[in-house]
């Protein structure tokens, strides 16, 4: 599982950094960080959650 | 009937009376005993029909996470028994992305989301930086006295909003009012009236102001926002006239009376808590945690609403299909089990897992811009400050919706 973010779109509302904080951050300096870009699949419904709550559609994810 | 029944009973209804905003204080002791009593409490209160308040920050995270099952229609803000009987027989006299869900909401939304986000909100950088600096300067010309709240912090946000959308100042006044008369309808100072038909001739205000407004960006688009949604698409069709007309209202009132509360009450709580100035004055790098700290300490929307679609069970009850939950945004926002001291106004506090923006697909449009807006503002505000205090009695409004501050009285001494 690949998981990217286009950052033209994530406007660091940090939702995805709740849902699934292992692979996302927002710091303080108010940006957001993958902290994985291919996680283990066992953290794929997280990834998935946080991917399908992005109010902006930035995460998606790849195969 | 226990004493602690009636009184979680008590604080439940309480969500339905517009004055209890009006108490801030005592509106959030009652919250308190609920998340810490009753925090999924079913509320049958006079005059409307039943639902279940939820006050716990995990709670809203959860049900919000959950559009699939939790849908914004038919019931996506709190009226009474008369306004809701209203909207089922003759439908929504407007319908915002507040008003949608899937697939409807994602299409609808995309209209306007370019607007919102970062890489486009700093090009209003600028233009932002000198309204706050006319707004202060504007401080200074009141002479050391003014009514925050209305002198100032209504306005900017307005300016900004409206200089987004492409409209000109001389309407401004004209939308200040209209607003305030659609938010401030359940309080005696601010509204036209009280019935339905006082609140339909507001909205049929607006619709004639807008519809003008959209024919003409028609015929002759310009680089504003009043263009990209007079020329929206959803569907790869035009928008219809009442999505179009929603947009415009939504776009000019949520993006103007929720950040002049934030702004408003920022203010209070800095003045109510001089340390915390001091401390932001000392090291204005602490401005994007002052700013959430004021946003979550004030929580302007003062809830949502979702209907579940099928029975879901949150803390071992059950709300079943059909059911209406209400998320309280103001008690999210003070959850012991969140926050560390929570009731403490803290202007660096990390992290800050506020909900004042929602979460989810339907997280506020105009975060970005909201907090952009206030940083710029205090940004040029506080490092002026040379003395500022309360001058008198704040106020309130009473709503169960947008809440905000109509008074605040102060005198200041500024650079």
């Amino acid at each position: 599982m690949k998981v990217v973010v286009d950052f033209d779109l994530c406007a660091s509302t940090g939702g995805c950094a709740r849902i699934c904080p292992e692979v996302f951050e927002v710091r303080t300096d108010g940006y957001l960080y993958v902290l994985q870009d291919n996680p283990d699949d066992e953290l794929r419904d997280k990834v998935v959650e946080a991917a399908e709550n992005c109010p902006t559609g930035a995460i998606t994810i790849e195969d | 009937m226990s004493d602690l029944q009636a009184q979680l009973e008590e604080a439940g209804n309480m969500i339905t009376v517009p004055a209890s905003w009006g108490t801030f204080d005592e509106f959030h002791a009652k919250l308190a005993l609920l998340r810490k009593h009753d925090p999924v409490h079913l509320v049958n209160a006079p005059d409307h029909y039943p639902f279940w308040l939820l006050t716990k920050n995990a709670d809203i995270f959860e049900i919000e996470a959950k559009s699939n099952i939790f849908l914004n229609e038919p019931r996506p803000i709190l009226a009474n028994v008369e306004a809701d009987d209203h909207t089922r027989n003759n439908g929504n006299m407007l319908r915002t992305l507040i008003h949608m869900d899937e697939p409807d909401h994602a299409e609808y939304r995309k209209v306007a989301a370019d607007w919102f986000l970062p890489k486009n909100l700093a090009r209003l950088d600028a233009r932002m930086s000198e309204l706050a600096k006319q707004s202060v300067d504007k401080m200074s010309d009141l002479g050391g006295k003014c009514d925050f709240s209305r002198d100032i912090a209504l306005q900017y946000p307005l300016q900004v909003i409206l200089a987004i959308l492409g409209l000109p100042e001389t309407d401004y006044q004209r939308m200040l009012m209209l607003t305030q008369e659609m938010f401030g309808n359940a309080d005696p100072d601010l509204q036209r009236g009280t019935t339905i038909e006082d609140l339909t001739q507001v909205i049929n205000d607006f619709f004639i102001y807008f519809s003008e407004l959209s024919a003409s960006r028609k015929s002759t688009p310009t680089h504003d926002l009043a263009s990209t949604i007079a020329n929206g698409e959803v569907y790869d069709k035009p928008l219809g006239d009442v999505e179009m007309i929603s947009y415009y209202i939504i776009t000019a009132t949520a993006g103007h009376d929720t950040t002049s509360a934030a702004i408003a009450g920022g203010m209070l709580s800095l003045l109510q808590n001089p340390d915390q100035l001091k401390r932001l004055q000392d090291d204005m790098s602490l401005l994007p945690t002052a700013v959430d700290e004021m946003i979550r300490w004030v929580s302007p929307v003062t809830h949502f609403m979702r209907t579940a679609t099928e029975d879901y069970t949150i803390r071992n009850t059950t709300i079943k299909a059909g059911e209406s939950v209400l998320l309280s945004y103001p008690s999210g926002n003070r959850d012991e089990d969140t926050f560390t001291d929570p009731f403490k106004f803290d202007v660096g506090r990390t992290p800050n897992r506020h909900l004042a923006f929602g979460f989810g697909i339907h997280y506020c449009l105009g975060a970005m811009l909201a907090r952009m807006e206030m940083r710029t503002f205090f940004n040029e505000l506080i490092p002026r400050i040379k003395t500022m205090e309360l001058a008198g009695d704040y106020a309130h409004i009473h709503t169960t919706f947008v809440g905000g501050l109509k008074r605040l009285p102060v005198t200041y001494s500024l650079k």
